[in-house]
């Protein structure tokens, strides 16, 4: 083991939360021992060493091995590390299911589901199917001047202060401003939303995980219910309306959705926008390449998504099948680390460098049915954020003094991190 | 195998045959047609594939199901610009030209 991981002693450097070895889900039968391998991106484990520099030696071992809390923190998981098993995982619903993937109605003893991440064939499709005309490229390109304020917002708040906080000043709320516009929520809620998102996702305490998802889930059931009785142009009422094939969305439906939208469109944004600002501070060629350049801007964008996807999220095997050669039974849990694909050398020559126009396609939003639908509004807001950010501010860099602490799970995500420019 | 035309904008006509079977996305990614980015790889799901059906095709096309639909503005659908991974490449579809829009 120790010659495949040279990285190891490394691993000493990582925090990781202790479980009570009653909790631990046992590890099932047929994994064979060699392909238990170790794995730092478990739930609550935190480290200050670059979270993405553990993945090289991964790529040196098995396409596919078992790690132990790999899911929930919890249960064991298999983790195929490379961008060609991604795809067939995402695109398998024969052999594997979404349905459960996410705790977080089974936290508060409710059995709603992500709507549409958790959705299965053949209701997912009748699902995207209602929800997708309210992501569309040139809808979402309706949103871009209301985007484009809100940015400039914070970057002239902070623009004279020769620095920032990046997470906390900028790239949390940024997000949930558009969020909340999207879903026609009150602007004034941002804060409220900060401190539910943060109990949600980064606390390591299960039972404020537990309230923050109960808080979440009061607001939006008291939300819906307004709109049943007060419709207006936004996207709940919108989702009241909705109906296809002769069926509309269950009360149940239409809390998953907004949750999901909740849970997977505000906590990526601020990450991703977070590694693309990391990586500019610190990389200042390229930061005034992209200042002199704003026209390649999106390329660059979906280079760093490569480079420092965050996301994985999982399926479960439904039925027997192979990966590599390795079996995969019923009730296994199969990992989809896009972190780990977008470093597989075989996709991409020279993975760790950062190729402003390499232009390669990545899996960081995913693959196949379930591929984001968030994702031409998520490459929108990463796009002025930057384009905004470059314009106004001149070269920035990280704090010379600055100690920082990444989440290595649920999300790969600088905890925070401080940006300072000549103001 | 059936002759694909893919005509880019600057009016260049990529020829190509493709498998019967396959879509009309795979047999331009698949041999390099630029514009077609296709990040779904064939799921509906990312609207990266489109393609603008020539006026002579139109009718011989077979329409878009719901889900390809939904992922299109009206507007784009009135251009006939389709998925081009939900276009099933068959023996009619023989010398099919397709239009790939700039941008
Ligand atoms: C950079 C930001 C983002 C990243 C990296 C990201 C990543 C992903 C990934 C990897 C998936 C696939 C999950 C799976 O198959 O298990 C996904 C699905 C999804 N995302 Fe995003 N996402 C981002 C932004 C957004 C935004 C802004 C929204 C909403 C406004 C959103 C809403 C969704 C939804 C609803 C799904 C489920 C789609 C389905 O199951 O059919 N995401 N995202
Ligand atoms: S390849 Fe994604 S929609 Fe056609």
């Amino acid at each position: 083991m120790a010659s495949l991981y040279p990285e190891l002693a490394l691993y000493d450097q990582i925090d990781t939360p202790a479980v009570d070895p009653v909790h631990l889900v046992p590890i099932p039968a047929h994994v064979p021992s060699e392909l238990i391998l170790p794995f730092p991106y478990i739930l609550g484990a935190t480290t200050k060493l670059m979270p993405h520099s553990f993945i090289p030696a991964m790529h040196d071992g098995p396409e596919i091995f078992w790690a132990e809390r790999a899911y929930s923190g919890i249960q064991g998981a298999w983790v195929p590390r490379t961008v060609d098993l991604l795809h067939q995982v995402y695109n398998d619903n024969v052999h594997f299911c979404a349905r459960g993937f996410a705790p977080f109605a089974r936290m508060i003893g409710e059995d709603w589901y992500l709507v549409p991440a958790e959705a299965d064939p053949p209701i997912h499709e009748t699902l995207r199917t209602m929800v997708n005309p309210l992501f569309t490229p040139k809808r979402m390109a309706a949103l871009e001047d209301k985007i484009r304020g809100y940015a400039r917002e914070y970057i002239l708040g902070f623009r004279d202060r020769g620095g920032c906080n990046f997470m906390a000043d900028f790239a949390f709320e940024f997000p949930i401003k558009v969020f909340l516009e999207l879903m026609g929520l009150p602007q004034d809620r941002v804060a409220q939303f900060m401190l539910w998102e943060h109990k949600l996702l980064h606390e390591p305490d299960l039972q404020e995980v537990i309230n923050g998802t109960q808080l979440v889930v009061d607001y939006l059931r008291e939300e819906i219910e307004d709109r049943r009785r007060n419709p207006r142009e936004d996207l709940i009422s919108y989702g009241i309306q909705l109906e296809k094939a002769g069926r509309k969305f269950s009360e149940d439906e239409l809390l998953g959705f907004c949750f999901n939208l909740f849970i997977g469109g505000l906590d990526t944004v601020s990450t991703n926008m977070a590694w693309q600002f990391h990586h500019l501070a610190r990389n200042p060629d390229q930061q005034s390449t992209l200042r002199a350049h704003p026209e390649m801007i999106p390329a660059a964008i979906d280079e760093m998504m490569r480079v420092y996807a965050s996301v994985a999220t999982s399926r479960e095997c439904i039925r027997e099948t192979e990966l590599a050669g390795v079996t995969i039974k019923p009730g296994d849990k199969v990992l989809l680390p896009t972190f780990l694909a977008g470093h597989d050398p075989v996709a991409y020559p020279n993975p760790e460098e950062v190729i402003l126009d390499r232009a390669a396609r990545h899996v960081s939003f995913g693959y196949g049915p379930h591929l984001c639908i968030g994702m031409h509004l998520a490459r929108r807001e990463m796009r002025i954020a930057l384009e905004e950010f470059l314009k106004e501010i001149p070269e920035f860099s990280i704090a010379p003094d600055a100690d920082i602490t990444y989440y290595l799970a649920a999300i790969v995500q600088p905890v925070e991190f401080p940006l300072v420019w000549k103001a | 195998m059936a002759k694909i035309i893919y005509r880019t904008a600057d009016g260049f006509d990529h020829v190509r045959d493709v498998a019967i079977d396959t879509s009309v996305m795979r047999g331009a990614v698949d041999t390099g047609v630029p514009g077609i980015n296709a990040e779904c790889g064939g799921s509906a799901a990312c609207a990266t594939c489109q393609v603008q059906l020539d006026d002579a095709w139109v009718a011989r096309v077979p329409p878009a199901r719901d889900l390809e639909d939904s992922m299109l503005d009206e507007e784009d659908q009135a251009r006939n610009i389709r998925l081009s991974c939900q276009i099933i490449v068959t023996p009619e579809l023989d010398g099919l030209l397709v239009h790939i829009p700039s941008a």
